[in-house]
């Protein structure tokens, strides 16, 4: 593949003392266990692992730093990116619907590398498989409102979603026809029996 | 007032351009002595502010080939100034064998962000744009150059007639990576049924390919007059087809200027606009272009 340039789209780089959820006894997750994880997955490790592949850009994906810390996980990755030219740009989180929702973005997009917003909505009758309570935060009006603001400002929304979801996903994408948005993880395909396969 | 981002107009210094110093020759948008002058940002300012206009894009107008990049960093150091315009289309053959070289030269600006290379054909030759031919889409040497300008992330801004849209919808088709922005409408030159038949069906072969975009800007450039009557049924139609999420607003000024002002263009718009929904609106005059021409290509590059 050595005569292709690859742009990795979603990846993660992280030090375990931001992130609660890798701290601690190892909890059940989507992802099964995760030990080898639980620690640094530093810069150097990354283009370690996309040595020789022929990966030329890369696009940082939030990762769940402590509630209010995410205008510094935009500024630490930014740090990172400005000393090692990777990644080329960042997705960071936003809760939506926050009343301070546009200082948030003002101070992410203080960050040249700066590109959009994911903000996990995926819900799923496995309570395992839940990340917000309920289904439809992306239907409330605060949360719409905010999502105007993410189409005026020309950001990505990376949207993670099961498919009992997609049809209020759909719905978001028409209602908002100028924001870009990313379904990330192939729309969380976790159901592969054919049943599955065809919702 | 909603905010306005203009994605297609000029700014011009006479003393830059050879075709503007000429004595006036027959073009498309008929005669131009009003124009016969410099247009600089303080006047688009002016007569788009009051608008709304708060962002704008710059397209390339006919800075002599050799100098393609110093048009390009004009138009930047008015930005550093001013913050407009936030993107820069400038002009490259696409062809040329050093086409790696002119593309490095207009990335320096940091408000670059792609080509426009006219490719405009027609019976008519007054309607035919300089340096190219009929087929210059499907030459392998533009062909090479085109793949360079879309591997870099680069915008290309397509500016043909609707009996060229098949073979731009192939260009489309096998550069899926590419991002094309259809100019001014696709040049709905004939307005005669068949004309109208011939553009719609044109239009649909385009929109059809997902990496393309579409400029509702324009339009008046064979029937000199923009009002609501003459915007409608186009601004309609692009709609319907391409969604407002691939649809831009652009005065295309000075040139516009001809025949209508920036107001009455906004107010054209706005009666045109009106059986559409707030963020359809939204997208067409202001978050399609954002996304689309507001941020810098990625930089970084590892190793």
């Amino acid at each position: 593949m050595a005569d292709m340039s690859i742009t990795d789209a979603h990846h993660h780089i992280w030090r375990q003392a931001d992130l609660p959820w890798l701290m601690g006894a190892m909890q059940p997750r989507i992802f099964g266990p995760y030990e080898p994880l639980q620690r640094d997955y530093p810069i150097e490790e990354f283009l370690g692992d996309i040595a020789g592949h022929g990966v030329t850009r890369s696009i940082y994906v939030q990762t769940n730093w402590r509630p209010g810390e995410e205008v510094n996980e935009t500024r630490w990755v930014q740090s990172v990116a400005d000393q090692h030219g990777c990644p080329s740009a960042i997705v960071t989180y936003a809760d939506l619907a926050s009343d301070n929702l546009s200082a948030t973005l003002d101070a992410h997009s203080e960050s040249p590398a700066f590109r959009g917003v994911r903000q996990q909505l995926h819900w799923h009758k496995k309570e395992l498989y839940r990340f917000e309570a309920t289904p439809d935060i992306m239907n409330g009006a605060m949360w719409r409102k905010g999502f105007a603001e993410v189409a005026e400002r020309g950001l990505v929304f990376e949207l993670q979603l099961f498919t009992a979801q997609f049809a209020d996903g759909a719905r978001l994408a028409k209602d908002f026809p100028a924001v870009n948005i990313m379904l990330e993880y192939a729309g969380m395909f976790e159901d592969v029996s054919p049943a599955g396969r065809a919702t | 007032m909603n905010k306005i981002i203009d994605s297609h107009h000029h700014l011009w210094r006479i003393a830059d351009l050879p075709w503007l110093q000429a004595p006036m020759t027959p073009r498309i948008y008929g005669p131009y002595d009003a124009i016969h002058r410099d247009y600089l940002l303080a006047e688009l300012r002016a007569e788009s502010a009051p608008e709304g206009v708060t962002g704008s894009v710059y397209i390339q107008c006919g800075w002599p080939p050799a100098d393609a990049a110093g048009e390009t960093r004009w138009i930047q150091s008015l930005a550093d100034q001013s913050g407009m315009p936030i993107a820069i289309i400038g002009w490259a053959d696409l062809a040329a064998a050093n086409i790696t070289e002119l593309l490095d030269e207009h990335c320096q600006s940091a408000n670059f962000r792609g080509i426009r290379q006219m490719l405009n054909w027609h019976d008519n030759p007054q309607y035919c744009a300089a340096g190219i031919h009929s087929g210059t889409m499907l030459d392998d040497a533009w062909r090479r150059g085109f793949a360079e300008l879309a591997e870099r992330g680069l915008i290309f801004e397509l500016m043909i007639f609707p009996h060229q849209m098949a073979d731009a919808a192939k260009l489309a088709r096998e550069y899926p990576h590419a991002t094309i922005v259809l100019e001014h409408g696709g040049l709905p030159a004939d307005e005669s049924t068949e004309g109208w038949a011939a553009w719609r069906e044109g239009m649909e072969l385009m929109a059809a390919e997902p990496n393309v975009l579409a400029k509702i800007s324009g339009l008046g450039m064979f029937n000199h007059r923009c009002d609501a009557e003459s915007v409608t049924p186009i601004l309609s139609e692009m709609i319907t087809l391409f969604g407002a999420g691939r649809c831009m607003f652009g005065s295309n000024f000075p040139v516009d200027k001809l025949w209508v002002s920036y107001n009455d263009m906004i107010a054209a718009y706005d009666s045109a606009m009106a059986t559409l929904t707030s963020p359809e609106r939204h997208a067409l005059m202001h978050n399609t272009a954002w996304r689309v021409y507001g941020f810098k290509k990625l930089e970084t590059k590892i190793g």
